[in-house]
């Protein structure tokens, strides 16, 4: 009958043994099972030589060495360079869909968190007067872009997180080991995607947000990597479906009402000019071109346009009672305007994008980007052209519109 | 009598595979009997750690020279017991010669042998 205190070594020294393996159960249960068997053939065989049964398990177990570093040779035996790619296969697999269920349920908490800070906005507002809004110089469309970011970054978090230990698990290799191999892979892919591929609208809050995405893949492999964050669930993702994306939307739908008319209510001015030329300087038009004179006005028609994106076809029906022939480089242009305004914003002296106007038909017309510059918003579409008196009139407009900068960061910056 | 042991010598590093294989070349053995039929078949002079022996067999069968499997041996516990395979004879063959041409060479600096031209 076993000895219950030398069983109790023995158990010890094979826990200390299993616990540094780091191998799945059936491969862990069986070196324990071999080095049980060779401890009491080990014992037995002392024991025959003389020594008492505690001096023999000593012995026998001195003789195998540290468990640690004996745990140490027998996971390095078994590191094999093909279940490091299975460890790879199953880290990309767990990196995806960590990564999607994260950025799922990142975009739902922090609709969550927006949605509270308007909640308390419109309560602060309504008690004490608080003013609070977005910075209007940055295009709404680039907020969402910023949101997107944010959640992205939770997503890369966690999704870096799972990856590092599902290929630890799978490779037989600790997550200290493998965590600065996926921070590394993960940032370059990752930097070389929002980078240079990732299209989206733009603006300061949203390049920030973009860029934090590979250091924060790169922070969920490495910091803290021991814990292995949480395990996403599908009731997880419907959970925060429904608080971040069904309550806001239904919430909005109240909230876009009273914006809407607060929007209309403070609209455009009036103000009264002694003539049509102090209007004309008085809203900066002057920066565009000369007010033609009215016969020449008159001449240009209906106009307007139409918009895919960022790119614009912008028209103007000209009637027969002018000669065009006299003048020439018609262009559309488009200028910057401050929101709220029609007229072109003093701060430029330029349009920031023009193309010749072709005659269509009755018309003139042209296309133009407006998505490729960045810091503008919203613009004024003007058709203009150079009079017989060597003048660049202004012969149409403007037309507002709004807009974003929708480009990779690459582009982004090069366009500064 | 027994030579000297060389049971913690740099000399026995990586030769622990290439004893390994020749023991079980011999016949399937499970682990204490491979580390016994070492030390007995050296006259006691080697005796590898037990402690990197496993170590050693799990690699070689990682790399195909060896199968193992579990079997009811003639007294004791159930013992995982390993076998040559023929992978793993190409490479006791490859060892040994690499071997035999090593100490040969070293047996001719340290001792002397061979033509001095």
């Amino acid at each position: 009958m076993a000895d219950p205190e030398r069983q109790a070594t023995t158990d010890d020294y094979l826990a200390r043994v299993a616990a540094g393996l780091h191998l799945p159960e059936p491969n862990a249960g069986d070196v324990r099972a071999e080095l049980a068997a060779h401890l009491a053939d080990a014992t037995a065989a002392l024991i025959g030589e003389g020594l008492t049964p505690e001096q023999a398990e000593r012995e026998a177990i001195a003789r195998l060495g540290s468990p640690d570093v004996l745990a140490d040779g027998l996971r390095r035996a078994q590191q094999t360079r093909r279940r490091l790619l299975a460890g790879a296969g199953g880290g990309i697999w767990a990196a995806a869909g960590h990564g999607i269920g994260g950025t799922i349920l990142g975009y739902g908490l922090l609709m969550a968190v927006v949605l509270s800070i308007a909640v308390l906005g419109a309560v602060l507002n309504r008690v004490i007067g608080f003013d609070w809004s977005l910075d209007v110089s940055v295009p709404y469309q680039a907020w969402t872009t910023t949101l997107a970011a944010g959640a992205m970054c939770i997503g890369a978090f966690l999704g870096a997180r799972r990856a590092v230990h599902a290929t630890a698990a799978r490779s037989l290799r600790s997550v200290r080991e493998i965590g600065p191999w996926w921070a590394l892979g993960g940032t370059v892919v990752l930097g070389a995607w929002i980078l240079f591929i990732l299209r989206m609208p733009l603006g300061w809050p949203a390049v920030g947000a973009l860029m934090f995405i590979p250091a924060s893949f790169a922070a969920g492999a490495t910091v803290m990597i021991e814990r292995p964050g949480p395990r996403i669930r599908m009731r997880h993702v419907l959970l925060v479906a429904v608080v971040g994306f069904v309550l806001p939307v239904v919430l909005l739908f109240g909230v876009s009402a009273q914006v809407g008319s607060t929007l209309s209510a403070g609209g455009s001015g009036s103000a009264s000019y002694a003539s049509a030329d102090e209007m004309w300087r008085a809203q900066h038009f002057d920066l565009i071109g000369r007010r033609p004179p009215d016969d020449v006005a008159a001449a240009f028609g209906a106009g307007g346009y139409s918009a895919e994106g960022g790119l614009i076809a912008p028209y103007v029906e000209v009637t027969s009672a002018i000669d065009l022939s006299a003048w020439h480089d018609l262009r559309f242009e488009a200028w910057r305007r401050p929101r709220g305004d029609i007229s072109p914003d003093p701060n430029f002296r330029a349009p920031f994008t023009t193309a010749p106007a072709g005659r269509v038909g009755t018309r003139l017309q042209a296309t133009l980007r407006v998505d490729r510059t960045p810091g503008v918003i919203y613009y004024g579409l003007v058709l203009t052209g150079v009079g017989p008196d060597g003048e660049r009139y202004l012969l149409s407009g403007p037309n507002g519109g709004q807009t974003a900068f929708v480009g990779t960061i690459w582009e982004w910056f090069t366009a500064q | 009598m027994p030579g000297p042991r060389l049971g913690g010598s740099q000399l026995l590093k990586g030769t622990t595979p290439l004893l390994v294989l020749t023991v079980i070349g011999d016949g399937e053995l499970y682990g204490y009997e491979i580390a016994r039929q070492i030390r007995d078949r050296s006259g006691g002079a080697f005796a590898p750690s037990e402690g990197s022996l496993y170590p050693t067999l799990h690699q070689l069968e990682q790399e195909g020279a060896l199968t193992a499997a579990w079997r009811d041996s003639e007294r004791g516990p159930r013992r995982r017991f390993y076998q040559l395979t023929p992978k793993g004879e190409k490479r006791l063959e490859a060892s040994l010669e690499q071997w035999t041409s090593f100490a040969r060479s070293v047996e001719r600096v340290a001792l002397g042998e061979g033509s001095h031209g």
